[in-house]
């Protein structure tokens, strides 16, 4: 033993490079001679880089709890999807199935005009959208004879529908009818009573949120750009009475190319167990953002 | 932070926020590995793996990146998740062609001892708690033998050393059997 631990502090020495270059070169000599020599070389290289890797296993466990934690955070401060998950899907109303007479108003901001011009296929469902303070340009939409018509001004004596719970620049997918009529005066500035009716049961990605989650985790590409960029992209749709997702839209973008992505991942959703109300599977509008956190850009 | 933020972190022995940046990296090696019939477990712990020998390759400094970060962790957990099913007898399906045309061209060379020190690792974890101990304080955090005596209650110097030789033989030779117990995959 005596020996094999003189032995062993020189292989020590030499892996510490704590030796000159004669005694280095007096050693490299006797490894071409010596296999056991070189043998404990070889084993001692490899523990040593062991102990090390083991050291560092700790360190690795921790940023993974970091990581997994942090991952929240840019849901719970984006915005609305937590909200709607956990407190809040319970907001959606189904439209009443008789006409309105009254103007019906929603703000809505520019860039979702377009692709909500038309009046939901769907007229029992729909979506109104609260933009609190991110909006550049706003319009408003109002439904008249079952027609949205789409007008700059806030038109006069109704009333827009202000979503007073979300403060920060955060939107609320929520569906709402208003019970009764709109007051006609402008100076009536009481708040809008509200009829919110919750569903008997939401939808439901197979596996529940947590899965869902992991869904997204698993098959968000990200683009792959010369500029990476981090941000979410809002997206909309509407989980069918079937559960198939249809209607999927881009409320508000990030860039084409997230964009795509966004709708892509959401599109090959597998099917949700639909919302149901009376018993009936009905459709339900959700609003999302999908937050693109890029590896190489600035966090 | 950017690359070469955290190959600074690394460096300066901020290993933490290094860790944790380099995470953002792990859904596209779990997309893999989920394809590739592995579960979100399998992703988590070949990507650690890869996070290990990365900054290891980072802290030796025998590591020059000809590609960005991603790229380079990526291909990484490819070569071992192929290397993962080959023992499980299992093999890639769903195999993205385009993607090794980035892979680090020396990256077979840069892996090659990576078998050797995964078995060291798992030889060294076989050991007693204070033998791991001792062998840690001498050789990764290079505190002499004498405070590691001290430390850990050893009558002296002297019985650290005996200590921490035993230690050494023993792990030396749960790595030999565990080496010659897969020695169709280890090569020496």
């Amino acid at each position: 033993m005596r020996n094999e631990l003189e032995l062993l502090e020189l292989v020590d020495r030499y892996l510490e490079g704590g030796m000159d270059a004669t005694e280095r070169a007096a050693f490299e000599q006797r490894l071409t001679t010596e296999p056991e020599l070189n043998a404990m070389l070889l084993d001692q290289r490899s523990l040593r880089e062991g102990l090390e890797r083991l050291a560092l296993r700790p360190a690795v466990a921790k940023a993974y709890q970091a990581h997994r934690f942090g991952k929240w955070k840019p849901w719970l401060g984006g915005a609305s999807i937590v909200i709607i998950a956990i407190a809040g899907w319970a907001l959606w109303d189904r439209m009443p199935r008789e006409a309105h007479e009254e103007p019906i108003i929603e703000k809505v901001d520019t860039a979702q005009v377009e692709a909500s011009a038309i009046a939901p296929a769907d007229s029992t469902q729909r979506m109104v959208r609260y933009e609190v303070d991110t909006i550049i340009d706003t319009v408003y939409r109002v439904l008249e004879n079952g027609k949205w018509r789409t007008v700059k001004d806030r038109p006069e004596g109704a009333q827009v529908m202000v979503d007073s719970v979300s403060a920060a620049s955060t939107v609320e997918a929520t569906e709402r009818n208003v019970s009764g009529g709109l007051p006609n005066s402008a100076s009536t500035r009481a708040p809008l009573p509200l009829r919110m009716e919750p569903v008997e049961t939401k939808p439901e990605f197979p596996g529940g949120m947590d899965a869902f989650y992991n869904y997204l985790e698993a098959s968000i590409k990200h683009p792959d750009l010369a500029k990476p960029l981090s941000g979410a992209v809002e997206i909309g749709f509407t989980i069918d009475a079937a559960g198939g997702v249809s209607n999927a839209e881009i409320v508000k973008g990030l860039n084409p190319a997230y964009n795509a992505e966004a709708l892509r991942v959401i599109r090959s959703m597998p099917k949700w167990r639909p919302a149901q109300q009376d018993g009936k599977p009905v459709p339900c509008r959700l609003q999302m953002p999908m937050q693109f956190k890029n590896p190489g850009g600035s966090r | 932070m950017s690359d070469p933020e955290i190959l600074e972190a690394i460096r300066n022995g901020r290993d933490h926020a290094a860790f944790v940046a380099l995470y953002t990296h792990l859904p596209k090696v779990a997309h893999l590995v989920r394809q590739n019939s592995g579960s979100k477990d399998d992703a988590k712990d070949l990507f650690q793996d890869a996070l290990v020998i990365f900054h290891r390759k980072v802290r030796n400094g025998d590591l020059t990146l000809t590609s960005s970060i991603s790229t380079f962790l990526f291909a990484i957990c490819r070569n071992l998740w192929r290397e993962e099913l080959r023992r499980r007898n299992r093999t890639l399906t769903n195999w993205k062609l385009e993607d090794e045309a980035d892979e680090p061209a020396d990256l077979t060379a840069l892996l090659a001892r990576e078998g050797e020190y995964s078995v060291a690792e798992k030889a060294l974890k076989s050991l007693g708690e204070k033998c791991l101990d001792v062998l840690k304080r001498f050789y990764v955090l290079h505190e002499p033998l004498q405070a590691i005596a001290k430390t850990l209650g050893f009558a002296g110097e002297g019985a650290a050393k005996t200590r921490k030789y035993k230690c050494l033989e023993a792990a030396r030779r749960r790595y030999k059997e565990l080496l010659s117990a897969g020695n169709t995959i280890q090569h020496a």
